[in-house]
């Protein structure tokens, strides 16, 4: 076959970079093996529930749910592709200019560009429309005032969970309960198993549907491994 | 035909929406005792080599975090099998792994479209692809095809679409939703239309392994001239009747694919690596449960067209995939409505031609992936509805 294709690539894939992969080891939890094997044992080798397994779901909402002191449903919960597709689902689906990360932003370049919106660094940059990422490793001062300035009725809040620790989360404030979604994964654990979730506001229906609409669901024997591993950790 | 306005919101509502329009037919069909004939989802169980072998795996640690574009070794017997059984020439380097077909479909309209350049599908289409095109800011173009050459895609309905916005073309062959197949003699007219015209023809050949009676599935990309314009698109999901692992792949020339692992690497990350791993040994261990797969699957298919010919339904001859594209038109109902009425009071999930095209009222999409007894009590449920409310 030849080394390129007969017409020229969209615009935007020049503007993206070619990931590098390092291998590495890991060492996966012997709950989550079992997982998997009972699951292979049990035929679930096919398409699971659009929104992911029941018990994983579960399992999320009371775990964010416990830490952070919130009321989310396991209906209002996605399994995704890892974390990656709960970023690019909710960049392309909630922001409608601009995505403001106060922390490092490199893993939104790409999906900014796709999006075709500003990345900006400053809260005095906020603007309505604007999607806010937010993680516990942030400033607690530049989160307040984010909270304060910024318009509830257009901006979002993506609260990342696999950075920082902190009890505190945006939704905890009303005005922002319905417009933050909470983001979170396996990966430190399971790494390449490709298990995420996005969680709440009253956007969960839309995010489901168009991760629906680029995955159909999550691969159906690593969301039983981690199940496994989640159940028993 | 019309929509009865008495069928419920939540239908009327996403009448106008193929994809909706199935999904919640999907989320009305809660009674257990509901037969599905739906969605594309095989109901046989994954060969138990697949299983075993990833049981294994698992066991013994082995089960790699994969590089964005694929583990090496599967991308490597992906490219082996499109040398040997489809005519491609192609190596590892223009092999892509996606988290299923749907996103390779999702990631190529991304790498391949600018806004505003055109894309032509065939009608009926997977509506799925609506969404994948329309991302990338693309437009799709209809061409028609038609009941009386089992919706074969003709070469001169294709040059028809061209303008000179048109960058692609999709051919599904197999194809859903219609069952029918784009015979070796339409692709290779097709071929060289696509040459004079510059353009690139994406394939989706998810369904090749079940083509049924004498017809064979053929690859557009092994015609000479197709190697720099075709991309290729397939999966484990249907073969090997492993849709939950979320494993399919694109084969394409090297510069496309690498413009798609940068996008992959935004999207969804690499393909999880235990289903990678349930790929490679479904793809490098004995064969043979497809050639049963398909034996059933041509059992079914013949229990289906026995009943709704008895019926008195007619179908587009199926030449391949899981489906019967069925003319309902003869029972004065909406296809919308009718499948409507199959699931409230016949328990038998189908969908209608409008989850595959707004203007297919007329059609039903009847799936064969249930045992043949399942599929002979369907038909009785069918017939029950069908004559109760047929327009006389």
């Amino acid at each position: 076959m030849t080394d390129n294709l007969s017409r020229p690539l969209a615009e935007r894939v020049a503007k993206l970079e070619l990931p590098q992969f390092t291998p590495i080891e890991v060492d996966v939890p012997q709950s989550a093996k079992e997982g998997a094997i009972q699951a292979l044992a049990d035929g679930k080798t096919h398409y699971t529930d659009r929104p992911g397994i029941v018990p994983l779901r579960e399992w999320v909402a009371e775990h964010i749910n416990t830490q952070y002191n919130l009321n989310i449903n396991k209906d209002e919960i996605t399994i995704t592709c890892g974390l990656e597709e709960a970023i690019f689902a909710c960049v392309m689906v909630l922001a409608e200019n601009a995505i403001l990360a106060l922390g490092d932003a490199s893993h939104l370049h790409g999906v900014s560009t796709l999006k075709d919106v500003l990345l900006i660094y400053s809260v005095d940059d906020i603007k309505d429309g604007v999607l806010i990422y937010l993680g516990g490793d942030d400033p607690q001062d530049k989160i307040d005032t984010i909270l304060k300035t910024a318009n509830p009725e257009t901006c979002w809040i993506v609260w990342d969970t696999t950075v920082g620790q902190s009890n505190f989360h945006p939704a905890q404030n009303e005005k922002w309960t319905s417009r933050t979604i909470t983001i979170g994964s396996t990966e430190d654990m399971l790494k390449g198993w490709r298990i995420g979730w996005m969680a709440g506001s009253s956007m969960a229906g839309k995010l489901r549907s168009f991760k629906q609409s680029m995955t159909i669901c999550s691969p159906s024997i690593s969301q039983w491994a981690a199940y496994g591993w989640v159940s028993e950790a | 035909m019309m929509i009865n306005p008495n069928i419920p919101e939540e239908i009327r509502n996403v009448a106008h929406d193929g994809t909706a329009l199935r999904y919640a037919l999907m989320e009305m069909a809660t009674h257990p005792d509901v037969i599905a004939l739906g969605r594309g989802d095989p109901d046989l169980a994954t060969p138990s080599y697949i299983i075993e072998a990833t049981q294994n795996s698992i066991r013994q640690n082995e089960i790699p975090v994969s590089p964005i574009a694929g583990l090496p070794e599967l991308r490597q017997v992906v490219a082996d099998k499109l040398n040997r059984e489809n005519g491609l020439k192609v190596d590892r380097d223009n092999v892509i792994i996606t988290t299923g077909g749907q996103e390779g479909l999702f990631l190529l309209m991304q790498v391949l479209l600018n806004p505003d350049d055109e894309v032509l599908v065939p009608d009926p289409r997977y509506t799925s692809y609506d969404e994948a095109i329309a991302s990338a800011g693309g437009k799709m173009v209809m061409i028609p095809t038609d009941h009386n050459d089992a919706f074969n895609l003709r070469p001169e309905a294709v040059e028809q679409a061209i303008t000179p916005k048109t960058k692609a073309l999709l051919i599904v062959t197999p194809s859903n939703p219609t069952g029918g197949i784009v015979t070796r003699e339409s692709l290779e007219a097709i071929a060289q239309i696509a040459i004079k015209h510059n353009l690139i023809v994406i394939s989706d050949e998810i369904y090749e392994k079940f083509v049924y009676d004498n017809w064979e599935h053929f690859s557009i990309g092994s015609v000479p001239g197709m190697e720099s314009r075709t991309v290729t698109l397939n999966g484990f999901s249907k073969a090997y009747a492993m849709t939950g692992l979320r494993v399919g792949y694109v084969a394409a020339p090297k510069n496309f694919i690498e413009g798609m692992i940068k996008v992959k690497a935004i999207t969804t990350g690499a393909a999880a690596g235990v289903s990678q791993i349930a790929a490679y040994h479904a793809i490098t261990g004995t064969q043979e449960p497809l050639q049963e797969f398909k034996r059933i699957y041509a059992e079914r298919r013949q229990a289906m067209m026995d009943g709704l010919t008895a019926m008195g339904l007619d179908y587009s001859d199926p030449r391949g995939a899981f489906f019967l594209w069925t003319n309902s038109s003869s029972t004065g109902i909406h296809a919308t409505e009718l499948s409507y009425l199959l699931l409230k009071e016949g328990r038998v999930l189908i969908f209608p031609g409008t989850g595959f095209g707004e203007q297919w009222g007329g059609y039903l999409r009847i799936s064969i992936l249930q045992s043949t007894d399942k599929i002979h009590k369907a038909l009785q449920r069918m017939e029950t509805v069908v004559q109760k409310y047929r327009v006389r």
